[in-house]
């Protein structure tokens, strides 16, 4: 079974409805919420009645726009992104939870995920983070918007020699240093990186936070997956995006992340609407990408014919394999070469022979 | 298994050495006259491949191999997705600002900048709210200014040797430069004590 359609079926069993949607979409819901895009560059055009539209680069915009009620829905669509200097269409799969957004759900979209996953390789790690908790903390230190952006990048590039260097300026003070250094290091399983993260907030403006994810790894340990979800600060990108839990996911057959999600309650308060959602997306085109180029042979039988064989004859000795479920192609001789990706070659006499006809 | 990408070159072999004497040895790599790039222990702990300097960042990104060593330079320039785990205190030089001993900048027109670096040049220079014309070189970069063919450069300077012989001087420091440890941060999920281990044992050891 695709990678698609296995996808389809766990969403859909978890109740998620799936949601089509056209290739276009209003220019102006991309003109009003650009912070939210990865890239500024869209491929517009002007529809007949003069409107600007412009092929989707994000799903998830989309899908809020039409929401007007609480739903849950997955999608299998196209994304028209920048990459390389070029427009490219991308394969995009997930999901997005929109409504109240309490413990139980956050858990049910992060153990999807880590399904989602398994799907693709049993082999895989889910890292959780909380953006919130780094925000506070910086909040908190009042340290300088000069260098939040620094230690921003600090802490997505695992560089604690930098947050050093910031302690030996000054310009940080040293235990937030050693915190940050600590944020830096924590790589734990949730269940115990949770722990380790309780102790590092206590009586801090993060304590919540670290209180939250506990709470979050009780309930992921219902859904039986809380063994591969770590605890992982490092993962701070898209910030701007993302205010609370966010989580990436990958496996060991593949060099980068695969999947991507997390809490996006302030684009929907942007777009007017009351809710909270959290949502993923799985991308297919990676996947795609690294999967193994040797297939092992084209099919298990060619069967060779000249302009002289009778074509009559042929139709009965290729049906005879194909029912039989033997992968079979007929080929003129003179055209024949490469038999390296055939199982077997037979002419068609031989076939006949073999098929007992 | 570890796959670790290392610098050809002088960079590479003292980086090679500090590993040795933590315990990832590979003597063939000290073989200077072998054409091989792929080096195996016996233990088969470690694989080194040897790859172009600026190269480094693609091979680690990538996930064709898990570690490397790159130069800071090499990670501002081209902005590899890795994680940055060690400053190993080695290879330490300056990215500079370089030109004549008289240079003026005149800002009535684009400052012209040879560099093997565009992406540091023009991120400098946009902070300073200073408009450039890049001039991009691969090699030789202090001829820019003596042909005319630019202002000034901005380049790597060590000793300074090289401007001193072609009577250039240094006018302003970019950003100082050192070899660093960086990591595939897929590689670092799934091989994170062996990747553990091995800054560990390059934190020891490193220059000061």
């Amino acid at each position: 079974m695709s990678l698609e359609s296995r996808l389809n079926r766990l969403f859909a069993g978890f109740g998620y409805q799936k949601f089509r949607m056209s290739k276009f979409e209003e220019y102006d819901l991309y003109a009003e919420n650009k912070d939210f895009l990865t890239s500024q560059q869209l491929i517009t055009f002007t529809d007949l009645d003069g409107s600007l539209l412009a092929l989707k680069p994000d799903i998830t915009l989309s899908i809020i726009k039409s929401t007007s009620a609480p739903r849950r829905v997955y999608y299998n669509e196209m994304v028209y992104r920048p990459r390389d200097h070029h427009y490219r269409e991308i394969p995009q799969a997930g999901i997005e939870c929109i409504g109240t957004v309490d413990l139980y759900r956050e858990a049910e979209v992060i153990a999807l995920a880590c399904k989602a996953l398994a799907c693709i390789d049993e082999d895989y790690v889910l890292r959780v983070s909380d953006v919130s908790l780094i925000s506070a903390f910086l909040e908190e230190r009042q340290i300088s918007s000069v260098y939040r952006n620094f230690i921003i990048d600090a802490l997505a590039g695992k560089n604690a020699d930098y947050i050093r260097s910031l302690v030996e300026k000054k310009l940080v003070s040293e235990d937030a240093g050693a915190f940050l250094i600590d944020l830096i290091d924590l790589y734990l399983p949730l269940s115990e990186g949770v722990k380790k993260i309780q102790k590092m907030t206590e009586t801090t403006a993060c304590q919540p936070i670290a209180d939250h994810l506990k709470e979050l790894a009780a309930v992921l340990a219902g859904f039986d997956v809380l063994d591969h979800v770590f605890l992982d600060f490092s993962l701070v990108n898209s910030m701007e995006y993302y205010n609370g839990v966010i989580f990436q996911g990958a496996v060991r057959s593949i060099p980068t992340s695969v999947l991507s999600g997390g809490r996006y309650d302030r684009l929907l308060k942007k777009m007017g609407k009351p809710y909270d959602a959290i949502g993923f997306a799985v991308y297919m085109d990676v996947v795609e990408n690294s999967r193994s180029m040797r297939r092992t042979h084209d099919g298990d039988l060619a069967v060779t014919y000249t302009a002289k064989d009778s074509p009559k004859q042929l139709a009965r000795i290729i049906r005879r394999y194909s029912d039989a479920g033997i992968r079979v192609q007929a080929v003129r001789a003179e055209e024949f070469s490469e038999p390296e990706r055939w199982k077997e070659v037979m002419t068609m006499r031989e076939a006949k022979k073999e098929a007992g006809l | 298994m570890i796959n670790v990408a290392l610098p050809k070159g002088r960079l590479g072999d003292q980086v090679y050495r500090m590993l040795a004497e933590a315990g990832y040895r590979c003597d063939e790599m000290l073989d200077k006259k072998t054409r091989k790039l792929v080096f195996e222990n016996a233990e088969h702990t470690v694989r080194y491949f040897q790859v172009k300097p600026t190269d480094v960042g693609v091979y680690v990104e990538r996930g064709a191999a898990d570690v490397g060593i790159a130069g800071r330079d090499i990670l501002l320039e081209y902005e590899p997705d890795v994680y940055e785990l060690l400053d190993l205190g080695i290879g330490k030089c300056r990215m500079c600002i370089a030109g004549f001993p008289d240079f003026h900048d005149d800002t009535d027109r684009p400052l012209r900048v040879a560099t093997k670096f565009p992406h540091i040049a023009r991120a400098y220079y946009e902070e300073l709210g200073r408009d450039i014309d890049i001039i991009k070189l691969h090699g030789s970069i202090e001829l820019a200014p003596i042909l005319k063919l630019s202002d000034v450069i901005c380049d790597i300077v060590e000793t300074g040797s090289t401007l001193k012989e072609n009577n250039l001087v240094v006018h302003e420091e970019v950003v100082p430069v050192s070899a660093r440890f960086i990591a595939n941060k897929v590689s670092y999920q799934f091989a994170h004590e062996e990747i553990l281990r091995m800054k560990n044992a390059l934190a020891e050891r490193r220059g000061k």
